[in-house]
């Protein structure tokens, strides 16, 4: 019997935190803060997931900021 | 060197269908279905790898002597070898005092004069890309390009310096 498995990254956008300068691509883009998940999928069904890493976003260049829990905690609160 | 190369790995793929073949021939009745399997399998790839790389070579000669009718390419190959100009093995980026060329199966020519704005991307068309970085190139007419494609999970030190050397040449143009 053959099992198909494997893993899918997608990012869940938390928060969108207004216009900013990236310092990547110099660009004024709206930052956001998002999280990177990485869920196993089996029969391309998602099993289970898990948080890879949080952080600031640009939605032009993509680049990310990574963020601690704390910090990424403070700023979706605010 | 900016030139054209044709791929060796349908050669693999040919001698290893081969090997099959002769093992299966070699074991006997009871494992002459399972090689001859395989054996096809790497036959038929390597005859499709062989008749891409073909291809490739002939656009990539073609594009090579249509850019080298003003001895562009001539030029270009004589800096990188004479030190004036850096070769980028590793994203197949060739970086002269005067324009970035991109040396990949599908090639062009970019001059520094034309470019509006250079930076590391993970976004190419709109999507996020989980598995790849880019060199995103904004030209001045409102194009982008993408250049120097590396798998995110291993980016080689030479991306950020090619980012780096691009940028420096853009200083020394003045328009960045």
């Amino acid at each position: 019997m053959v099992i198909v498995y494997g893993t899918r990254n997608n990012i869940k956008i938390k928060k969108n935190l207004g216009v900013n300068i990236c310092p990547n691509c110099g660009m004024t883009t709206e930052k956001v803060l998002a999280a990177e998940k990485q869920q196993f999928t089996l029969f391309y069904i998602p099993i289970f997931s898990h948080t890879l890493r949080k952080g600031l976003i640009c939605p032009n260049c993509g680049m990310y900021k990574t963020l601690t829990n704390a910090e990424f905690k403070e700023m979706s609160m605010n | 060197m900016i030139t054209a190369k044709k791929s060796k790995a349908w050669i693999v793929l040919i001698v290893l269908g081969v090997f099959f073949l002769l093992l299966g021939i070699l074991v006997g009745d009871e494992a002459l279905g399972v090689m001859m399997v395989l054996a096809i399998v790497c036959l038929v790839i390597g005859l499709i790898v062989m008749a891409v790389s073909s291809k490739n070579y002939k656009k990539k000669s073609a594009w090579i002597a249509e850019a080298n009718a003003d001895g562009t390419i001539d030029r270009i190959n004589n800096s990188i070898s004479n030190g004036s100009a850096t070769y980028f093995k590793s994203l197949k980026l060739a970086l002269t005092s005067t324009e970035l060329v991109e040396n990949s199966n599908t090639p062009f020519i970019i001059k520094y004069e034309d470019i509006a704005n250079v930076y590391r991307s993970n976004i190419r068309e709109g999507k996020y890309d989980y598995t790849y970085q880019y060199i995103r190139i904004d030209l001045k007419n409102g194009q982008t390009v993408y250049v120097a494609t590396v798998t995110r999970a291993r980016v080689p030190a030479e991306f950020g310096n090619a980012i780096g050397t691009i940028k420096s040449h853009l200083n020394a143009e003045g328009g960045f």
